[in-house]
């Protein structure tokens, strides 16, 4: 069994998504939302105040406590930002899998793998393009071996 | 001499090679323009990407077309924008068209589908339940098929693959997902006619028939405009002045409703089960049916997570049946029953289902509620069936003006309730489960219709008891068996004595840990 972790360039690409997100918020409502002071000074503060709940605090305890532990019999995934969960399906109810990879996902980290089973799907997200194919690859054999 | 010979030679020789390239080019450029094609869907799914207002510019700016007497340069001049429009969404089509690919392999398929295709699925032919093509009207004359793979997995709604196929296409993943060898014997089923006739007949609803007939009325009318929808109600109109009879206006027109629907229903379900043919391979089922959209089913007989025979009590009194299961993606269509006999006399069934089926023995009902217990059948019809006349009364006494109309409704809803009360007194008789080695049947009547499941005992992922504080205290209880498959299916057997049922599942092994 493999452990794999989300990768570390996801995190920082969503934080400078998130920081361009609220400058170009903050532009928009200084230019357009001037007259309205309050309203404008709110809106300003909420945008950034996300930002940092989310770029400070929860990504990167998301980041720190996701991992998936990875073998042709099963798959465990560890994950939560509050509250946390555990998730295990067996490597024989695994009906195909669905792999998604982004452009410049090398740089973003952006790949995704859907693992479809019987009775439900787990999703193994923000995975660097290597380990995305490497897990793939391994759950893809699992299947195989079963014919 | 001999240079003037060297050189002529080695013009002609370079003359050669420039020919060889220049085929060998002409020979890439095809076999580039095949390989483009041929991992890519059949062109005519682009026309299946565009929306339904596509359309609906279409026909006015052809009409405009053919009025300017195809005066181009003013049709151009008026109608740039809807031309603008049309393009940009023939162009957004073609990009999605463009962009979803896949590749058929000796052992699976995959496909790249979702926005610029970034959505990667490999399925192995091993995990796939069913494989469906359908050819409509539409596709025929471009050879082209509606494919769709499903497995035990993924969206209840829609399936796990739905791509627009070539002939040589769908020839090619039919041939793989197979992998038929002569050896192999080879029983097919083909029912007659007349059973296809009385299985649609019998198998047509009118509520389905009604709404059917009303998106067909909406949807021609969008394309066409109102004037049909007009034409209809003209039509309709006239019709009704030509009825002599003196019933009320409302009444006529409910009975047509209920007619037109119920015969479009019938019709619809005709044209979907004619030729049908069932043919067992090996560990598969090779389903074909229709007569406008043809469709040709695989399944494998291994994900067949149960055989259901139904039966209406019309049915139960002729002693015919019908043959459903349920595998995930067969019956998943809009209107499409998962039949695997569409009906036949319960003889003919048993002995086809033995061909059809020799590893799925059909265990014997075993244990059945008690008879003395007949009341917990039928309180709900009771209930029903007096409180039809008690809330007519009622309305009657508030609307007075509504009289008649309260009291015709009232009659007709009487029927189907009297008819519930006669079908729920005769599924006391019927009810019951059965086990053998592998196999179990559950004997049960959910509405008006009889069933009689069939599923491997290891297909069986719950069970739960139930009981209302009636059944409490008489010590009875209802049981409830989940088959496990893309969905969870849930057959409620009812009234069975606590303690025999208890007995009876552990000595089956279904509740021994």
């Amino acid at each position: 069994m493999k452990k794999f972790r989300p990768s570390r360039y996801a995190l920082h690409f969503l934080r400078i998504s998130m920081i361009g997100i609220s400058v170009l918020a903050t532009y928009l409502f200084l230019r357009y939302l001037s007259p309205y002071q309050i309203l404008m000074y709110v809106l300003i503060g909420l945008f950034w105040s996300m930002t940092f709940l989310f770029g400070v605090i929860l990504l990167p305890i998301y980041f720190s406590r996701t991992t998936y532990n990875v073998s042709q019999e099963f798959v465990m995934k560890n994950s939560g930002m509050i509250f946390t969960s555990k998730q295990f399906m067996r490597g024989s109810s695994i009906q195909y899998i669905t792999t998604s990879i982004l452009p410049l996902s090398s740089a973003t980290s952006f790949n995704f793998i859907i693992i479809n089973a019987l009775g439900g799907k787990m999703i193994l997200s923000f995975l660097s393009k290597s380990d995305a194919l490497e897990i793939t690859a391994t759950l893809n054999r699992g299947i195989e071996k079963r014919r | 001499m001999k240079n003037k010979k060297q050189i002529h030679n080695r013009v002609l020789e370079k003359q050669k090679k420039r020919l060889l390239t220049e085929r060998q080019r002409v020979k890439d450029q095809a076999r580039h323009i095949k390989g483009f094609f041929r991992k890519r869907q059949h062109p005519i799914k682009i026309l299946g990407y565009t929306s339904r207002s596509f359309w609906l510019v279409l026909i006015p700016l052809t009409r405009s077309l053919i009025s300017m007497r195809f005066d181009l340069a003013t049709w151009l001049k008026g109608w740039w924008l809807d031309i603008v429009v049309i393009i940009l969404i023939f162009g957004y089509a073609f990009l999605r068209w463009y962009f979803i690919t896949f590749s058929i392999q000796t052992d699976h398929i995959k496909t790249r589908t979702g926005y610029f295709g970034l959505l990667e699925t490999k399925i192995y032919y091993s995990q796939i339940c069913s494989i469906s093509a359908s050819q409509g009207a539409l596709y025929r004359p471009f050879r082209a098929f509606k494919l769709y793979i499903d497995t035990n997995s993924g969206s209840t709604s829609s399936s796990d693959i739905n791509l627009a196929f070539k002939q040589s296409d769908v020839n090619r993943l039919f041939a793989y997902a197979k992998s038929e060898k002569n050896d192999k014997l080879k029983f097919t089923y083909k029912p007659k006619k007349a059973s296809l006739l009385v299985f649609s007949l019998l198998f047509s609803s009118t509520l389905s028939g009604v709404i059917l007939f009303a998106t067909l009325i909406i949807q021609a009318s969008r394309i066409v405009g109102r004037e049909l929808e007009e034409r209809f109600f003209y039509t309709f109109n006239e019709f009704m002045k030509t009825l002599a009879i003196k019933l009320p206006r409302y009444i006529i027109m409910v009975a047509l409703v209920i007619i037109l629907g119920w015969l479009y229903s019938f019709l619809v379900n005709l044209a979907r089960h004619w030729s049908f043919t069932v043919s067992r391979v090996d560990d598969k089922f090779i389903i074909q049916s229709g007569i406008i959209t043809k469709r040709a089913h695989i399944l494998s007989a291994d994900k067949i997570n149960y055989v259901d025979i139904q039966q209406s009590f019309l049915m139960k009194i002729f002693n015919i049946c019908s043959v459903q299961i349920h595998c995930s993606g067969y019956g998943k269509a809009k209107r499409e029953i998962a039949a695997l006999i569409p009906i036949s006399t319960f003889s003919e069934v048993s002995s086809s289902l033995k061909m059809l089926m020799p590893d799925v023995p059909i265990p014997n009902i075993q244990l059945k509620p008690r008879l003395r217990n007949i009341m917990r059948f039928l309180w709900p019809p009771i209930i029903l069936c007096l409180s039809i006349p008690v809330i007519a009364f009622v309305l009657t006494h508030f609307l007075p003006d509504w009289n008649e109309m309260i009291r015709f409704v009232a009659i007709i809803a009487e029927i189907p309730a009297i008819w519930l009360l006669i079908v729920k007194i005769a599924s006391a008789y019927t009810t019951g489960i059965g086990f053998n080695d592998n196999f179990a049947t559950l004997s049960y009547c959910k509405f008006y219709k009889f069933h009689n499941v069939v599923v491997e005992k290891d297909k069986i992922s719950k069970l739960s008891y139930l009981q209302t504080p009636f059944q409490y205290l008489k010590k009875n209880c209802n049981l409830k068996f989940y088959t496990q498959g893309e969905s969870i299916n849930c057959h409620t057997v009812k009234n069975f004595p606590l303690e025999k049922a208890n007995t009876y599942l552990y000595d089956n092994n279904i509740t021994k840990i």
